[in-house]
């Protein structure tokens, strides 16, 4: 039986990084995560990563769903369930926790005002072992994508 | 006024042509920025770039995107910025565990170098890649940092004689690897050449607490930073350490009101770097156009070099061939003799013998053959 919106509601909250564990970057297109304990490195592709970071940065799930709505070509039943998705996924890897407040201290959303996009599928990347990839030459021993994509 | 750097015995210390257009590229903004990065990325290959160069890749990666300049490197510039946050990442966390273990124990702890100027400048730990990081405590708390550090597994480099404070007073820190490989420099002063008791006095009175997560640091305040940046630029280091322009530059921007200009004058009269601070200033100003108040760069160009700060900086801006011990000699003489400028030449003369085995690390005059053998053979 398909979940009410409400219900969407309920189990998809705004988020925090896992305290002390977890440091992550925003680039252009792409967000990157390191679990510092468990040694985990992870990539979050553009649409994935514009998700969290509303999550991370907005009083509530319904802040965060306008900031994205005026971002991508979608309606509000599918965005719930794109990020339901993702959320349920970086909760199980330990990279992010429900928050239960309004506070956070990962700063604001950027305004937006370019034309929506298509919502894209988001990949996230697991790379098991930072010190093993850590290892690999950022300049010869990668493919054009850059490290740490090695040359197969 | 040119800062005239070829004939300069600091010139290895200052970028190449092509590391001055990638340091351009990496920081200037507009037209200036595209510019230098077409001549530049025409002319260089990435994949055999040299060691300087390649640290400051990252900082260029950030200067394209923020400039939307594609090419087709750019997905391996990209892989480096995340490389080194990476690395960046895992250091400034043991860096962190640390200073809340010292702190823990009451012992005050000031960062230094690039883990302070990421926090404080470049606000991305992307930005300014480092290899290991180093930190500041008091004098009087080294044999309490030190059994603290063994504790939690930091393990000394090299032979410990910094529990004699002898030789605390000749030398300026001990390095400490972790069972990973991470590295630090626990300094108990910020230059290795200003070793002389309570000589690091003046930057502990002008640093500044910041804080990062639950963590409360100190770090040196932006004239002294700005002072402590530019004279590393000038210190012989295998790797030209070019990145001192991109320090300083920074610091420069973001601290428009803050540096005292006079005071950073008084800091090189001070600790005998005049000639760094006249040579960086100028450098800063003239290649890069800097905004550095035209009367400090007339007077730092009329202060009157010392004759020994003249020799030093000769001894002191380029590698030491193994086999020159006089010029070794000379170099530790120069320390000593700074560190007791108030003593007469012979009791400076009577107290040079215990100087000069503290700073080559031996205890016994039986082991100057073997230092000076292993010297031959650069081991």
């Amino acid at each position: 039986m398909a979940l009410t919106q409400e219900k969407f509601k309920m189990i998809l909250s705004t988020l925090n990084i896992t305290e002390n564990d977890v440091v992550y970057e925003e680039y252009e297109d792409e967000m990157i995560f390191l679990h510092l304990k468990n040694g985990y490195y992870y990539t979050l592709t553009n649409e994935g990563a514009d998700c969290v970071i509303a999550l991370l940065r907005s009083a509530s799930v319904d802040e965060a769903f306008t900031w994205l709505k005026e971002k991508y070509e979608t309606d509000e039943t599918s965005l719930h369930s794109y990020c339901k998705d993702l959320v349920t996924e970086l909760i199980q890897e330990e990279l992010v926790h429900e928050r239960k407040d309004k506070q956070t201290d990962d700063g604001i959303l950027d305004g937006f005002s370019g034309v929506p996009k298509k919502l894209q599928s988001y990949h996230l990347d697991k790379y098991e072992d930072i010190q093993d990839i850590l290892k690999f030459d950022p300049v010869h021993e990668v493919n054009e994508d850059g490290w740490p994509s090695v040359i197969e | 006024m040119s800062s005239n750097k070829s004939s300069h015995p600091l010139a290895s210390n200052f970028p190449d042509a092509s590391q001055e257009m990638l340091l351009k590229a990496a920081l200037f903004s507009g037209e200036e920025a595209i510019e230098n990065w077409k001549t530049w990325s025409g002319s260089v290959d990435i994949d055999t770039l040299d060691g300087a160069s390649f640290r400051l890749l990252p900082l260029l990666h950030a200067n394209l995107v923020k400039h939307n300049i594609t090419t087709p490197a750019i997905g391996k510039l990209k892989g480096i910025s995340r490389f080194h946050w990476c690395k960046n990442q895992i250091l400034i966390n043991k860096m962190l565990s640390l200073i809340a273990a010292l702190r823990n124990e009451q012992i005050d702890v000031m960062v230094l170098k690039g883990g302070a100027l990421i926090f404080q400048y470049y606000k991305s730990s992307a930005l300014r890649p480092m290899s290991d990081f180093d930190i500041m405590i008091p004098r009087d708390k080294i044999a309490d940092a030190v059994a603290l550090m063994q504790e939690i597994g930091w393990k000394p480099v090299g032979k410990l004689m910094i529990s004699d404070p002898a030789v605390q007073a000749k030398r300026h820190g001990q390095s400490f690897v972790d069972g990973q490989g991470n590295e630090c420099d626990l300094h108990w002063t910020p230059l290795f050449t200003a070793t002389w008791d309570r000589a690091e006095a003046l930057f502990w009175e002008t640093s500044e607490e910041i804080q990062v997560k639950e963590n409360v640091f100190r770090v040196l305040g932006p004239t002294e930073q700005l002072f402590h940046t530019v004279i590393h630029g000038g210190y012989y280091n295998q790797m030209p350490p070019i990145r001192w322009v991109a320090d300083a530059w920074l610091i420069l921007e973001q601290e428009p009101n803050r540096i005292d200009w006079k005071h950073l004058l008084e800091l090189g009269t001070i600790y005998s770097y005049t000639t760094i601070l006249q040579r960086g200033l100028l450098y800063l100003s003239t290649d890069f156009g800097a905004n550095i108040p035209p009367e400090i760069l007339s007077m730092i160009s009329n202060k009157k070099i010392t004759l020994r700060e003249k020799i030093e900086i000769r001894a002191l801006s380029k590698k030491i061939p193994s086999y020159r011990i006089d010029l070794l000699l000379l170099k530790i003489w120069f320390r000593h003799s700074q560190q007791r400028n108030n003593a007469s030449f012979l009791s400076q003369l009577a107290t040079f013998p215990s100087f000069f085995k503290a700073y080559i690390s031996i205890e016994k005059w039986s082991q100057l053959p073997s230092f000076i053998v292993k010297r031959y053979r650069g081991i």
